[in-house]
């Protein structure tokens, strides 16, 4: 017995590189948390607060050896959902007959790839235990993520002792105030979920399609003239870990994305080519704790989207360029 | 002074006709707005009515503090949002009201609002006027890109292009005729 | 007939970019000159399909349905200009007579704007209406709003559609990621 704890001890000092913050019970604490969201089945109700809003969202999750299928859909308000499959992202907004069809960027199981990035994020964070609670009726086990900069949030998160499931979770400014929290109320694990349970509420019938990006993958990287964007300053860390260019079926533009990640937080940079005079953002806007900031530059319109403070995405914003400029 | 504010400030002193040049103006990206929160076409239109009216009743209090197209996309926003709650309020049973039945009379049918272009859907329409610019002088082609995809000035456009702001007016003006003419051609318009 | 020169106003007014004595000109030209607001209207619709305002469907139009429907609405008399022909009206003649507009019903219309204001937003006056809505709405939006700040659907909905793709990779969990698009607050 002693020996096997040895073994899955050492196992995971080379899955995960020895740093200072690594409090190693944490960062093991976090990787089974991101295995848990992906493989458990779960049915649970959270709250989802961002400043004065309160949203209270339903989500049904379940995954096999073959697929992983998940629906959230939004209890108050307008009754939106959004079903992810293996391959789709499917974002059904009733109160506009929308439904939003896209091909989930990577193409596999979700969170995607968070786990062989958790590994990376332990020279940025420091992470560690903290006290037992409950959340939702469970007892849970608290996780405190502070960042070594301002250019990131800090987490507190709440991880189920039984499942590792994720119960709550906090984004914090560097002063420690609470951007955004979600917290589960209620929830069952291992829960049997059919068919039926991850059907949508609002069938298609008035609704309109609007499949975004259906070709392939392996089609989209070949979009040429997009891969000329540089960057000259991402937060210390940050490392592209995906890359896409996908047509927009609404317009045909081609929109290349960008994600940069330190393991933890990430930061999306979107580049559309501009047809026509469309508006766009100029400067910062936010969602909640999601921040953006939007530029126009050799006619595109990029974009930089993350859930990280707004001078991070302004900065990142600053420091795009365009490769070969006079072409 | 802008035109707009020019226009505005007519309209403020009595000039209803000015209006009408703001309702051109604005008209399609008014529609355009509400169709985002408003999808039936006949309703949108409605709404879009519903904004434009709001917005003439509201004019006397518009003080140019912000650009005039920003404060009536603010009215139609507004508009459309209270046109849902309203029509979220109503129970459907109730929908036969005399409100509902003037309104029923007072909805026309979409064609009823057809314009000459309207035997062309409006993405058919994008690609002639597409072709059309392709087509041009490329001197002509040059300003109205950069009027009307980069949405710079004339001054702006006259920098780029070393010559004069009128010359610009022109080019502009030429590529405008050109498309018109294009569009004349498909839709059998005479000139 | 128009001249060639007044179509090229036309374009320039579409631009913005007439000021003026030609201004003036194309301005009263366009008041009784039917060609010349079919060639603005033309002109202009041509920009709009350029910047993608336009729905899908037919291009439509609305300004003789307006005309008419703002034939009945009283002349405005605010501020008199020294260019126009006003008669000034006290301000307070000017509420009595939008006041009786709604109640004589300029149209269904008048009576729906007000009704579907919220009950404890309703106003004697429609001037006071809009007014309202737009002081409402000029307010910057907290920072803890759960939609974008930004004024414009079309930037709104791009946002969107990026904050869509970016929530694959966002957070600390997965497990809560697409939250924030189901919560997007839509209404207000």
């Amino acid at each position: 017995m002693q020996q096997a704890r040895h073994i899955i001890l050492s196992l995971c000092l080379l899955i995960i590189p020895f740093s200072v913050h690594a409090d190693q019970d944490a960062m093991q604490l976090l990787q089974s948390m991101g295995t848990a969201a992906k493989n458990l089945n779960y049915d649970g109700v959270f709250a989802y607060q961002s400043g004065n809003k309160l949203q209270s969202i339903r989500i049904i999750h379940r995954s096999d050896e073959r697929d992983e299928i998940e629906r959230v859909l939004s209890l108050n308000g307008a009754a939106r959902e959004v079903i992810r499959t293996n391959d789709l992202v499917t974002c059904i907004y009733p109160e506009g007959k929308r439904i939003h069809v896209n091909r989930r960027p990577l193409g596999r199981g979700f969170p995607s790839d968070l786990l062989s990035r958790l590994s990376s994020a332990t020279d940025y964070y420091k992470v560690t235990l903290g006290d037992e609670s409950r959340v939702a009726d469970r007892l849970a086990q608290e996780l405190s993520i502070t960042p070594i900069d301002n250019d990131r949030y800090g987490y507190r998160l709440w991880v189920d002792k039984a499942s590792h499931l994720l119960l709550k979770s906090e984004l914090l400014t560097d002063n420690k105030d609470v951007l955004e929290t979600f917290a589960f109320s209620t929830v069952t694990v291992n829960a049997d979920i059919t068919d039926e349970m991850l059907r949508p509420q609002i069938t298609g019938q008035e609704m309109t399609w609007n499949r975004s990006d259906l070709q392939s993958p392996n089609q989209t990287t070949a979009i040429r003239g997009l891969s000329v964007w540089k960057l000259d300053w991402l937060p210390e860390g940050f490392v592209l870990v995906a890359q896409q260019s996908r047509l927009k079926a609404s317009t045909g533009n081609a929109v290349e994305q960008r994600v940069y990640s330190d393991g933890l937080s990430s930061v999306s940079v979107f580049i559309e080519q501009i047809h026509a005079a469309h508006n766009h953002l100029k400067g910062g806007s936010n969602m909640g704790a999601i921040n953006a900031f939007g530029t126009i530059l050799h006619s595109h319109f990029v974009t930089v989207v993350g859930e990280v403070p707004a001078h991070t995405v302004e900065k990142i914003g600053n420091a795009i360029r365009y490769g070969n400029a006079g072409q | 002074m802008s035109v707009d504010l020019e226009l505005v400030q007519r309209v403020q002193a009595g000039d209803k006709k000015a209006f009408d040049v703001l309702i051109m103006k604005y008209q399609q990206r008014i529609i355009h707005v509400i169709t985002g929160f408003v999808h039936d076409p006949v309703e949108a239109l409605d709404v879009a009515q519903e904004a434009f009216i709001k917005a003439y009743r509201a004019i006397p209090n518009f003080r140019g503090d912000s650009a005039f197209y920003t404060w009536l996309y603010r009215i139609a926003i507004n508009t459309s949002k209270n046109h849902l709650t309203s029509r979220a309020r109503r129970p459907p049973a109730m929908d036969v009201d005399a409100m509902d039945a003037t309104n029923f009379y007072d909805a026309p049918e979409l064609k009823d609002f057809d314009t000459p272009e309207s035997s062309l859907l409006n993405h058919e329409l994008e690609g002639v006027i597409n072709k059309a610019i392709d087509e041009l002088p490329e001197d002509t082609a040059t300003a109205i890109k950069l009027r009307e995809f980069e949405g710079m000035s004339y001054e702006e456009i006259a920098q780029v292009m070393d010559c004069p702001i009128g010359t610009v007016r022109s080019r502009i003006f030429r590529a405008r005729e050109a498309i018109d003419h294009k569009i004349k051609e498909l839709t059998g318009e005479g000139e | 007939m128009m001249t060639v020169n007044y179509n090229e106003q036309l374009s320039a007014l579409v631009d913005g970019e007439l000021q003026g004595e030609q201004l003036e000109r194309v301005l009263a030209l366009l008041k009784t000159d039917v060609q010349a607001q079919q060639q603005l209207q033309r002109y202009q619709h041509t920009s709009d399909v350029l910047h993608g305002f336009t729905t899908k469907l037919h291009p439509v139009d609305l300004s003789e349905r307006l005309a008419l429907a703002l034939q009945d609405e009283p002349t405005h008399t605010m501020r008199s200009q020294s260019k126009a022909n006003v008669l000034a009206f006290p301000s307070q003649l000017w509420k009595q007579l939008s006041g009786l507009a709604i109640a004589a019903s300029v149209g269904a219309l008048a009576v729906v704007g007000v009704m579907t204001q919220p009950e404890n937003q309703l106003v004697s006056t429609p001037i006071q209406v809009a007014a309202y809505e737009v002081v409402n709405d000029a307010k910057p939006q907290l920072a803890s709003s759960n939609r974008w700040t930004v004024g414009e659907p079309e930037v709104e909905e791009r946002l969107n559609t990026y904050l869509v793709d970016h929530n694959e990779y966002a957070g600390a969990s997965g497990v809560f990621s697409y939250a924030r698009v189901v919560s997007y607050d839509a209404g207000q």
